[in-house]
């Protein structure tokens, strides 16, 4: 199992990545955050992050899973976790193509996120 | 004619054999018989007379004195050019009877020549019919076809048959002035029908015509380029026509334009996307924003060392996840106006579960809720597990909850039994002393409804509530 040490959190809303910056950093995370879908897949190419945690909807109306995929298209096989307001099984019908990806659903109890972490 | 030529007459044709059973055969036959001299037009032979009038008596009177008067000058007239021409003349009159209600009569009148051996003309004979019954019925039938070629004119439906070939047969004025404007075509029987159809189209229309004449009935919506290069939607129905012999002799063909309707329909369809599309959106907008305050609460418990008030905000962003799962359902149902109450337990149960050992059986009838029963009644049950998993299963303890669902005469029951759980000796469940159960009762009485803790050891409760007409 892969230690995870990294993680690039891509939410526009910034309150949300806030304080998930800071749950992350308190378990002692290196935790990065952008906002939109090109920034996301300049940072991961940059960062190289263990885990990226990435919202559907992203500042500038770019989309997630668009990056999600432009990252994969790169040969990046980072696991992603989605996260979304939308509903679970739409999304899990989206994100269908791009490998190694859940979905969890806003909003998000930390403990959930740890956990898909680190399964 | 000189008067010993009709003694001699007389004679004759009361006196021979033959003459006896022409006479006879005459009186039994339906037909009024007038026999005249070519000559001078006068009686020779009646069949038919007013009683107390005899043959003999009449025979050598004008034959005008027997006929309608008013057609004495036609009868006349086909005399003289009978002589000549010899050629039967059949007609049919309008005459008077008072055998009929209104007075008048239909008969058909023949006169034709009978001559001697050497060809020359021996008599006149009228033959009369009368034929009432069968013009009025004619009369009937042409009334009838007429009415229902007025309704088949009167529509705005194309009505057509054709044959066997796709030849047309008959069509209405409808589809005549639609192929005139549409296809510069001037219908007439005969035509093929497929010659004037986008040619795109023949071979679903002959798939079409071969199943009709095997005997099918079909029904079809086709778009086809009307004027402008605008698109009309046509309703097709096709039928078999069977013959006397009861064998497929065409296909009649109804058609009617929907356009109207068709464009009516894509925009209760496009109105109908908008509007899915803006609720999704602020469904999917309310859960964002609890997402935010979550994440305020969140923000707070981080900063926070009391356990007791950690806890309190814990469970808070717990409640709030619970009210954000009931929108993250109507958004999935759809019609974003019902949830199912069994996904919603699920997806309750997932969400604050605290390890794998616990498990939990849902039993029952599949209820749907609305939003306005799925909320309270969501939010009472989220309080009823966190009460199992904040009394029972602290730590890594095993669980097993079953919950009942029963609906009955518009009641909705739901057992909650807790099986390895327990419940603090110290609280009554009655008296609301904690928030969760001020939050129970506030929301069962919201709804109309009762919630009683049946026991404690296990903590067992019923939850029943009336539901509305919808469910």
């Amino acid at each position: 199992m892969k230690i995870i040490n990294k993680i690039l959190i891509a939410e526009d809303e910034l309150l949300i990545a806030k304080v998930l910056r800071m749950q992350f950093e308190k378990l002692g995370f290196w935790v990065e955050n952008v906002t939109d879908a090109d920034e996301t897949f300049n940072k991961v190419k940059q960062m190289k992050p263990d885990v990226i945690i990435l919202d559907v909807h992203l500042k500038n109306k770019t989309s997630g899973i668009e990056a999600g995929r432009k990252i994969r298209e790169a040969g990046i096989d980072t696991p992603i976790i989605f996260t979304t307001g939308y509903s679970y099984d739409n999304i899990m019908l989206l994100i269908n193509d791009i490998g190694n990806s859940k979905v969890l659903s806003k909003p998000i109890e930390f403990e959930h996120l740890l956990k898909a972490i680190n399964q | 004619m000189p008067e010993n030529k009709y003694e001699n007459f007389k004679n004759e044709i009361t006196n021979s054999k033959a003459d006896i059973y022409f006479r006879s055969l005459a009186e039994v036959i339906p037909h009024f018989i007038l026999i005249v001299d070519p000559e001078d037009y006068q009686v020779q032979f009646i069949n038919r007379l007013r009683p107390n009038v005899t043959l003999e008596s009449v025979i050598g009177a004008s034959m005008f004195d027997f006929v309608w008067p008013e057609y004495a000058v036609l009868f006349k007239q086909k005399l003289d050019e009978i002589k000549i021409t010899r050629k039967t003349f059949i007609n049919e009159l309008l005459g008077t009877s008072s055998s009929y209600p209104d007075g008048k009569a239909w008969y058909r009148v023949q006169i034709s020549i009978v001559t001697n051996y050497d060809n020359s003309i021996k008599s006149l004979i009228f033959l009369v019919e009368d034929i009432t019954e069968g013009k009025l019925q004619e009369f009937e039938n042409i009334n009838k076809s007429e009415r229902i070629k007025a309704i088949i004119n009167n529509t705005s439906d194309i009505i057509c048959s054709i044959d066997n070939d796709y030849n047309l047969m008959e069509f209405n004025s409808t589809f005549a002035g639609i192929a005139k404007i549409a296809f510069g075509i001037e219908l007439q029987p005969g035509l093929p029908v497929l010659k004037f159809i986008d040619p795109t189209k023949h071979d679903k229309l002959k798939t079409i015509y071969k199943r009709i004449l095997n005997g099918e009935v079909y029904s079809d919506i086709e778009s086809y380029s009307g004027p402008s290069n605008h698109t009309v939607f046509h309703e097709t129905n096709y039928n078999p026509i069977y013959n006397s012999e009861n064998k497929i002799s065409g296909i009649s063909i109804f058609s009617k334009d929907i356009t109207d309707r068709v464009k009516s329909e894509q925009k209760i369809k496009s109105a109908l996307k908008e509007k899915e599309a803006l609720l999704a959106e602020i469904h999917h907008r309310i859960k964002n924003n609890l997402a935010m305050v979550s994440s305020l609460l969140q923000l707070q418990e981080m900063n926070i060392n009391n356990i007791e008030v950690k806890e309190a905000l814990t469970i808070s962003r717990k409640r709030i996840k619970s009210t954000a799962l009931i929108h993250e359902l109507l958004y999935k149902s759809k019609s974003f106006e019902n949830i199912y109450l069994n996904d919603y337990l699920t997806e309750l149960f997932y969400h604050l579960k605290m390890n794998e050992n616990i498990q939990l059986l849902l039993q029952g009838d599949d209820v749907t809720l609305d939003l306005d029963t799925a909320m309270p009644l969501g939010l009472m049950l989220n309080e009823i597990m966190l009460n199992s998993f904040k009394h029972s299963y602290n730590g890594h303890s095993k669980g097993f909850i079953e919950i009942c669902i029963a609906k009955e005469k518009k009641i909705l029951t739901i057992d909650y039994i807790d099986f390895e759980g327990t419940f603090p000796d110290s609280i009554n469940f009655n008296s609301a002393g904690t928030t969760g159960l001020t939050l129970i009762h506030t929301f069962a009485e919201q709804l109309n409804g009762s919630v009683e803790m049946i026991s404690k050891t296990p903590p067992k409760y019923k939850i029943q509530i009336p539901l509305n007409e919808n469910h």
